[in-house]
């Protein structure tokens, strides 16, 4: 999958699991610039991302996530 | 040998010096002669029960990298963190029955040797080859009696930068004011508080209400005092030698809920348990909602609560905590609706949620501070008003325990709150007042205020 076909798709995710409408996210996002995103929040993400782009990650995956840019290069590589 | 005895300080002090004159090649084997030797002054039997440990966590972190299969890798990894849970899980057990003494910093370089096999478990590229090297990460005796946990690859990047660096002049001066501040926490304040706790639970029964319930919020600002008062000691010696351990608090009596207050409150255990239990139950979990949050919740506070010791009361411990934060975590979205409107109503919601939050954790330390059952239900019954009370007031102790309780338990609540202005004060004072007039009046005042019976420090024995 593109990498610019995801941001989109991606934002409106963060928007939606952080209730926060005008969130804007970039590569260089960590959960410390999201208000809420913190580890019980997290797997509501991960949950949000595995339906939304139907992928499945491990926790190997996850834990090795230090940013938004890791996550679109996870979805890019698992969605093929 | 204690971290407040002036003996210990001078020999740290004295052991820096040589580190930073021993070439590079030697520092390693130097800081972890110095840790074995810190060790052997405790018990000679239980240093080769850290040896072995170590040794064999060692060995199987290199079969965990080393080996290709997924199947092989978790049989590794099952091996070596069931054989230090079993180790924990033994100790603790004949503590509790036999009466045996748990091996000092178990509890603590357990948990760093569990976080180790599962980082290389996750990433083969932690695995640490240099021998020595791994043998001092659970052995550093600045963090071997009570934390902070530091992460593995935290530890060997800085053990690698520290042997080949010169010294660092605002690395070392850090650490001392850590040190210096560490010690007036513990030896002007929680020392004080803890001999008016030690003063009432004498005679619980003969004082009145209003002594009983200050008492009871008394020993939460003692424990934060003297841990964190630990934890800065801790951090600063790491510091002396090169080595930043990460932060055990951040302010936790500012924390407006109880999640929060986790977060802030002795921090290397709480994302110890958030990064390898809470996180991999959670991805276990994941399609059942709700059940799995509080599942995971539940799991991860009784593990923390049993952490302390295997018993009723520390389960009990676990067990509120575990309500606490799942109600927290459930009630998130509708307190932000209701609290997240306006700059009005958060500043209403941090001021309901900010006692609250202090009046959990008091009421959770009732089960944590009490050995047995039935003297939680005691406290619970006084400090409820189920019991009657007694009438003695201040009264009732000697002038010099009395006094001084008001001005520690302020001095303890503002700290712990995260010293606010604090900074910009000490900014104007550095104007006036040269640095090393400041050190000694901190000095003065150490030496001069701090009383004789001082106690031992309360996360010593886990």
């Amino acid at each position: 999958m593109e990498q610019a076909a995801i941001m989109p798709r991606l934002t409106g995710v963060f928007q939606d699991i952080f209730a926060i409408p005008n969130l804007a996210i970039s590569p260089n996002t960590t959960a410390a610039d999201v208000p809420g995103w913190d580890s019980l929040s997290h797997i509501n993400l991960v949950l949000a991302v595995e339906r939304n782009f139907s992928i499945r990650l491990t926790t190997r995956e996850v834990r090795g996530m230090k940013n938004v840019g890791d996550l679109v290069d996870l979805i890019a590589k698992k969605a093929g | 040998m204690s971290f407040v005895s002036i003996l210990f300080l001078l020999a740290a002090g004295a052991a820096a010096c040589l580190h930073y004159a021993l070439p590079a090649r030697f520092r390693v084997a130097y800081l972890l002669a110095l840790s074995y030797g810190f060790y052997a002054t405790w018990s000679l039997p239980y240093l080769a029960l850290l040896l072995a440990a170590s040794a064999l966590v060692y060995l199987a972190g290199q079969r965990i990298a080393a080996v290709p299969g997924e199947g092989q890798k978790k049989l590794f990894l099952g091996a070596g963190i069931g054989g230090l849970l079993a180790l924990v899980i033994a100790f603790k057990l004949a503590g509790e029955i036999r009466g045996m003494l748990f091996p000092l910093g178990l509890s603590y370089y357990s948990f760093k040797l569990i976080a180790y096999l599962v980082e290389v478990y996750w990433d083969d590229s932690v695995c640490e080859p240099d021998f020595w090297a791994f043998m001092l990460y659970p052995a550093f005796f600045p963090q071997i009696v009570s934390g902070p946990i530091q992460r593995p690859l935290e530890f060997f990047t800085q053990l690698r930068r520290q042997a080949m660096a010169r010294a660092d002049y605002a690395q070392i001066e850090a650490g001392m004011r850590l040190i210096l501040g560490g010690l007036m926490l513990k030896l002007l304040i929680a020392d004080r508080l803890n001999a008016f706790i030690a003063a009432v639970e004498l005679q619980p029964a003969s004082y009145n209400h209003q002594i009983i319930l200050l008492e009871a919020c008394c020993f939460t600002l003692q424990l934060y005092a003297d841990f964190a008062g630990y934890t800065n000691i801790a951090i600063g010696i790491g510091k002396l030698f090169g080595i930043t351990a990460p932060p055990n608090f951040a302010a936790p009596f500012a924390a407006s809920n109880i999640q929060e207050m986790w977060r802030r409150w002795h921090m290397s255990l709480t994302s110890w348990v958030t990064d390898y239990l809470f996180m991999p139950l959670q991805m276990a979990l994941r399609g059942l909602g709700h059940v799995s949050t509080i599942l995971c919740i539940t799991i991860s506070m009784v593990v923390i609560g049993l952490w302390h010791g295997l018993t009723c009361n520390f389960l009990v411990f676990g067990l509120c905590h575990a309500v606490f934060v799942s109600a927290t975590a459930l009630t998130a979205k509708l307190r932000r609706r209701i609290f997240g409107i306006h700059v009005v109503t958060r500043v209403i919601g941090y001021g309901i949620g900010v006692p609250l939050t202090f009046v959990a954790m008091t009421f959770s330390q009732l089960f944590w501070r009490t050995v047995t059952w039935a003297n939680a239900m005691q406290h619970i019954n006084l400090v409820f008003g189920r019991t009657p009370c007694g009438t003695l007031g201040w009264e009732g102790m000697r002038t010099e325990v009395a006094e001084p309780v008001m001005i520690c338990m302020a001095l303890a609540a503002y700290f712990g709150a995260g010293a606010p202005g604090l900074r910009w004060l000490a900014g104007r004072i550095g104007l006036i007042v040269p640095a090393w007039v400041q050190y000694g009046l901190a000095l003065l005042l150490i030496s001069t205020l701090t009383i004789e019976a001082g106690s031992s420090f309360i996360y010593g024995q886990f």
